[in-house]
């Protein structure tokens, strides 16, 4: 008797906590939890249009600040890569430019004031990362870099430009986005006789739809 | 009569260590239930999120100096280049004070046509310093997946303050607002991206108004002292 009693408890102290973890099971949850492939993301960009519709603020190098409205359309041909169309409308004004034509009775800027900014660049996005806000929710974003060619029709400028950049996407859901860009576009423009590279920079705000909305 | 009691005996610690046994086993699944075997979280209670994670990297009442350069993307003179510095500390992780040094050539290109045609030059390039104070608000921090293998921690951040433009084209007090992107290359070193605003009443030419003049900016930054145990 003293046996068997001896024979239970030694049986029950030795199973109190082995069963507990299958390792087959833990192992697989692990690898789950754990083993997340650099593509497995939260938001999933790869052969999915992205049409943004953005505005803010234009600073040109030779003129005064003005706005900028516009939109751009991106094709995302992977996770990192990406090509986009983008149009841009503002009016540009020197308010400096007046007050000399004023004081010397001469023209320095062509009455046509509109400016048309047509551009295509290359995408890159080898920035994706999370961010905690407020606490509990986790936000996912990308920080990427552009660089293209493209037109800048204005009364003084030659046409052609170039125009690289710097942005942020910040996801609010499957198909919608944040963006934030940086870009200067460097091109030849004309006043009177005179022609110079001008660097305008233009920061804007916009907000992006990704097609198909559900994957 | 004792033979009996015997059988008796051994058939009631027979059933006390099957009893015993039995208990046992229902004690263990008491438990197995508790840390490990709840099929609807990923590793049970240890697969819970952590919540609020200790971070990598500590700011509190540290020094910040950092050193930059980028663009001036003035309103009503010309586009140019800029550099400069900041000192920073912090006297909680989330927020900070900061003293800021920018550098930039004040120049009028429209006006160079014109000097072509008629002499005389109204606007004379100059060096322009514009000095701010202040105040960081760090409400996000984040993590980014620099390659497949490791992992960037930083911070997002906001800039709200004030000071003065040290140029003859600039009266009265500069304002500037603006955020910031912070990536923490190890215990000691950052990388920074700012973007502002500073906000100032400038003349040039007889014509003065307030501009926006948009500043880009990328960096190094150095804590000091060295990371609390």
């Amino acid at each position: 008797m003293k046996r068997l009693l001896v024979l239970a408890l030694v049986a029950l102290g030795s199973t109190a906590y082995a069963d507990c973890v299958d390792p087959v099971e833990k192992a697989k949850l692990i690898a789950q939890k754990r083993g997340r492939r650099a593509d497995e993301r939260d938001f999933v960009k790869t052969a999915r249009h992205e049409l943004t519709v953005q505005g803010g603020y234009y600073v040109s190098d030779l003129l005064d600040g003005t706005f900028v409205v516009g939109g751009a359309y991106t094709y995302h041909l992977t996770e990192d890569a990406a090509i986009e169309a983008s149009f841009g409308y503002s009016r540009v004004s020197s308010s400096v430019a007046a007050r000399l034509e004023r004081d010397r009775g001469v023209t320095i800027l062509p009455k046509q004031d509109r400016v048309y900014l047509v551009f295509t660049d290359l995408v890159w996005s080898p920035v994706h990362g999370k961010m905690r806000m407020f606490a509990d929710s986790i936000i996912h974003f990308d920080i990427y870099g552009a660089a293209g060619v493209g037109i800048i029709d204005n009364a003084t400028s030659f046409g052609a430009a170039g125009q690289f950049g710097l942005g942020t996407k910040i996801f609010l859901s499957p198909s919608w986005a944040v963006r934030l860009d940086v870009r200067d576009q460097l091109y030849k423009q004309q006043i009177l006789s005179v022609r110079q590279y001008v660097n305008d920079f233009s920061l804007t705000l916009g907000v992006s739809v990704f097609l198909p909305t559900r994957l | 009569m004792v033979c009996s009691r015997r059988v008796t005996l051994r058939r009631f610690a027979v059933l006390l260590g099957l009893a015993i046994v039995v208990a046992g086993a229902l004690a263990d699944c008491a438990f197995a239930d508790e840390p490990c075997l709840d099929t609807d979280a990923e590793l049970g209670a240890a697969g819970r999120r952590k919540g609020v994670q200790k971070r990598d990297f500590l700011k509190r009442l540290r020094l910040e100096v950092s050193a930059w350069g980028g663009f001036f993307a003035s309103d009503l003179l010309s586009t140019s280049y800029d550099y400069g510095g900041a000192i920073a500390f912090y006297p909680g992780e989330d927020f900070g004070f900061e003293a800021s040094l920018v550098v930039t050539p004040f120049d009028l290109a429209v006006e160079r046509p014109l000097t072509q045609f008629f002499a005389g030059q109204v606007f004379k390039k100059t060096t322009a310093f514009v000095v701010v104070g202040d105040f960081l608000w760090s409400p996000i921090h984040l993590k980014l997946r620099v390659s497949e293998r490791s992992i960037a921690h930083g911070d997002v951040f906001f800039v709200l303050g004030a000071g003065d433009t040290v140029s003859q084209t600039v009266q009265g007090i500069t304002f500037d607002a603006g955020l910031g992107l912070k990536l923490y290359a190890n215990k000691w070193l950052a990388v920074r991206f700012d973007l502002r605003d500073y906000l100032m009443v400038q003349e040039a030419v007889a014509v003065q108004r307030v501009t926006n003049n948009i500043v880009g900016l990328f960096g190094l930054s150095l804590f000091i002292p060295g990371p609390r145990s």
